[in-house]
């Protein structure tokens, strides 16, 4: 990480921006790298990185997927000039994308998921949603249940009464 | 993992209405059976997801047992569809469905032509269903049949014209069949059969921002004069595997000034006139994919002997254009374009009847277009058939520079008998980039010409296991001769064979000036391979070189590459007084750096040396 953030500086000249995790880490990143997150792309135009950026609900661990992500991606954004790191190609990305959500323990990608919508990372945040989505596809709402810890608190009653409302959705 | 963060229940409400608006319908309303706090978020979370899976059946079941089938499943997602789509606009004020997907899925391509096209009206009840044989039975009467034909039904027409979709913002149609889904890499493809039609009449138009269809067999638009259909905040169109008609796709366009993003890929196109596709953006289109398209009108057995493959030519006007990616054969090919674009990637499949000048001049013809892009990313089949060499005239006609370029890929296979071929074609690019920065080379080990005319995967696989074979033959061999004997041959007589024919003893403005990066993948298959002679001449010439990442195939070899690596540097920097950078390096090849990193301390290596990251 270090390694490929001094790259940066000495190859497009480009500004680097400290990210501090919850947890105290630094991540040294580029301007054009951090814009991808909406929040430190308007804390950049409002002038106010210079000391750093703390992010105090977001952990290393998760910033170190963050940050890859945004280093991965920097070439999408075409408008960013300075950003020389060999750019990747289509299915390179979806690889990495592929890669980096299908490991992912639930805890962790409902970290991801609150991450990415803090920092405002609009494509992290969809990717990362599709994913539980996948996890939900194809289950009935007795294995959702068990896959994401949720506790039923209805009643037999209730629960027919819903069956009955959305049949549709039941029948397979 | 009881309470705390863990758990998907520790979400805000938007973010799992976020969640469910990716969820198939069917399970995001199911959701309403997990817990109190689930109940009702799967209604407002402005989607519609649709996914069919049909049953697995082919034509051996018979057409009788194929359509009950069908019919049954047509029966199930009318209900559901019509409750999600109403459920997700129910509510009330400012409930619009904003994101509708269908997703139709069955074994064959006929199965869902039969599914979409099921005599059937979409309000349940209002049309009574045919009898079952109505698809064996010939009529006579030609004209009633056709008739029958124009009135059949259309689930995806009813589907996109449902009212509760009428504000919608995204629409992603698609079909797919495990049987057709091939994704040759190495051609264009053919003519396709897609299964739906999607006539933008019937589409919400106001505020769509995203269409995406995937095997979609036609898509019409009216004339503009007929009944104008504006599509003012369209943004992204993605086509995959679809046939169109390319008036009607540049009516598409045109009625979409706010297009940034154009997306082919697989698609074959008809109404082109005189073998020339043209297509005109708007200003504000500044990507454009073009990948595997089939552009040409004719046949390809009706091509000249010796001609291309790619018969037809491509007129491109973008005048916004920013990035531009291509697959598919080098052709006549032009594009107006902003003189500053950012990227090109373009990827030239192997065309095996045209002659080695045509594919040549081909090449660079093409190349032209993007005299003023700042990265360049060029894959072709083989250098060698890109290399202009000879007389100068001819080199002078083909090549022109790139003087923006900065970063340069060049990917591709090479002969090992013709390696001055692949020389020479890296040469004439590094001769046409003066500017470059970056360079990234890949190089792969070409097959025989009979090999990879030789179609089909089992080929490919055949081939992949073969060389696999050879190279772990190699290795072994290799790694053997080096236990025998340690001592490398005498310096002076291995370094001659180092020579590259082709580019030692010229030179390039890029190596004097600019390149500050470089990377090479290849596969050493022999101490002396194009690979390490390469790394061998940047070691030497590129004069401000900072790093140089090294994929040799194997990380076994990577001692071996660093410890001549370190020495090249250290001649030519050591004649050079060049100032003194930090060697450094990861992975396994770090004992080696290590270990002659004490031994060459006083020679001033100048630059980093990596091994390339494995994508």
């Amino acid at each position: 990480m270090a390694a490929a953030a001094a790259e940066a500086t000495t190859d497009g000249g480009g500004k680097m921006i400290i990210l501090i995790s919850a947890d105290g880490k630094r991540f040294e990143v580029t301007e054009a790298v951090a814009s991808q997150s909406q929040l430190i792309s308007n804390m950049i135009e409002d002038d106010c990185t210079e000391n750093g950026v703390r992010l105090p609900n977001v952990d290393g661990d998760i910033l170190t997927m963050v940050v890859d992500y945004c280093n991965m991606h920097a070439g999408d954004a075409a408008a960013a000039g300075d950003t020389m790191k060999a750019s990747s190609t289509e299915e390179e990305l979806k690889k990495f994308d592929a890669e980096l959500v299908q490991a992912l323990e639930n805890p962790v990608l409902f970290k991801l998921i609150l991450a990415a919508n803090f920092l405002n990372i609009k494509s992290l945040l969809d990717m990362t949603c599709q994913r539980v989505a996948d996890m939900m596809s194809g289950k009935t709402p007795e294995q959702m249940r068990e896959t994401f810890s949720i506790e039923n608190d209805f009643t037999p009653e209730e629960e027919a009464a819903i069956r009955q409302e959305n049949a549709w959705a039941f029948d397979d | 993992m009881a309470g705390g963060v863990d758990r998907i229940s520790a979400l805000p409400d938007d973010l799992i209405q976020r969640i469910l608006r990716f969820a198939p319908a069917n399970e995001a309303a199911s959701t309403s059976l997990l817990s109190a706090r689930w109940r009702s978020l799967w209604r407002s979370t402005g989607a519609v997801n649709l996914a069919v899976r049909l049953p697995e059946l082919d034509r051996r079941h018979g057409y009788r047992v194929i359509h009950a089938a069908v019919s049954s499943c047509h029966d199930a997602f009318l209900r559901s569809a019509q409750a999600a789509l109403s459920a997700a606009a129910a509510g009330g004020r400012g409930r619009h469905v904003t994101r509708l997907t269908l997703d139709l899925r069955a074994a064959t391509m006929d199965v869902i032509d039969g599914f979409v096209h099921t005599e059937r009206s979409f309000d349940a009840g209002a049309a009574p269903a045919p009898d079952t044989d109505v698809w064996l039975r010939l009529s006579d009467d030609v004209e009633r049949e056709a008739d029958r034909w124009v009135k059949r039904g259309d689930v995806v027409r009813d589907v996109v014209s449902h009212p509760a979709a009428r504000r919608v913002e995204e629409l992603r149609l698609s079909a797919s069949a495990p049987a057709v889904d091939d994704d040759d890499d190495g051609g264009e493809v053919g003519r396709l059969v897609g299964v739906f039609h999607l006539d933008l009449r019937y589409v919400p138009s106001e505020t769509l921002r995203v269409l995406d269809l995937t095997r979609c067999s036609g898509l019409r638009m009216p004339p503009a004069a007929a009944a104008a259909v504006e599509t003012p905040r369209l943004t992204t169109l993605r086509l995959q595997a679809c046939a169109v008609n390319a008036n009607d796709l540049q009516r598409v366009i045109d009625a979409a000034p706010a297009l940034a993003t154009v997306h082919l890929d697989s698609v074959s196109f008809d109404g082109m006139e005189h073998g020339c596709y043209r297509l005109r953006l708007p200003a504000a289109t500044t990507t454009l994919v073009l990948a595997r398209c089939r552009t040409d009108a004719e046949p390809y057995r009706y091509r000249r002997s010796g001609g291309p493959l790619g018969t037809s030519s491509v007129e491109i006007d973008a005048p916004g254009l920013r990035s531009f990616r291509y697959a598919g054969y080098a052709r006549r090919f032009s594009l107006a374009s902003p003189p500053d674009m950012a990227r090109a990637d373009l990827h030239f499949f192997h065309d095996m009847y045209a002659s080695a000048s045509t594919c040549r001049d081909l090449f660079w013809r093409f190349l032209r277009n993007f005299r003023g892009v700042r990265s360049l990313k060029l894959k072709v089949s083989n250098l060698k058939h890109v290399a202009v060499a000879g007389r100068a005239a001819t080199r002078a006609e083909l090549l022109v520079a790139f003087p923006s370029v900065e970063h340069l890929e060049l990917a591709g296979h090479h002969e090992p008998a013709s390696e001055a071929a692949a020389a020479v074609a890296i040469g004439n690019l590094l001769r046409c980039c003066p500017a470059a920065r970056h360079l990234a080379l890949r190089l792969t080990t070409a097959p025989s010409e009979r090999d990879s005319a030789m179609n089909g995967r089992y080929g490919c696989d055949l081939l992949r296991a073969k060389q696999q074979a050879d190279l772990a033959e190699s290795l072994d061999r290799f790694a053997r001769r080096r236990k025998r004997k340690p001592p490398p041959p005498p310096v002076n007589s291995m370094d001659e064979h180092l020579n590259i024919v082709g580019l030692n003893g010229r030179s390039f403005a890029c190596l004097t000036n600019s390149l500050r990066r470089f990377a090479i993948q290849f596969r050493m298959d022999q101490p002396n391979c194009i690979g390490v002679k390469l790394i061998k001449f940047f070691a030497e010439n590129a004069i401000h070189l900072e790093e140089m990442r090294i994929d040799g195939g194997n990380q076994r070899m990577h001692d071996h590459i660093n410890h001549m690596v370190e020495r090249w540097i250290s001649d030519s920097s050591s004649a050079k007084k060049r100032a003194n950078h930090e060697i450094s390096s990861e992975g396994s090849c770090d004992v080696s750096v290590v270990d002659s990193k004490q031994g060459i301390e006083a020679s001033t290596p100048r630059f980093r040396l990596l091994p390339l990251e494995r994508r």
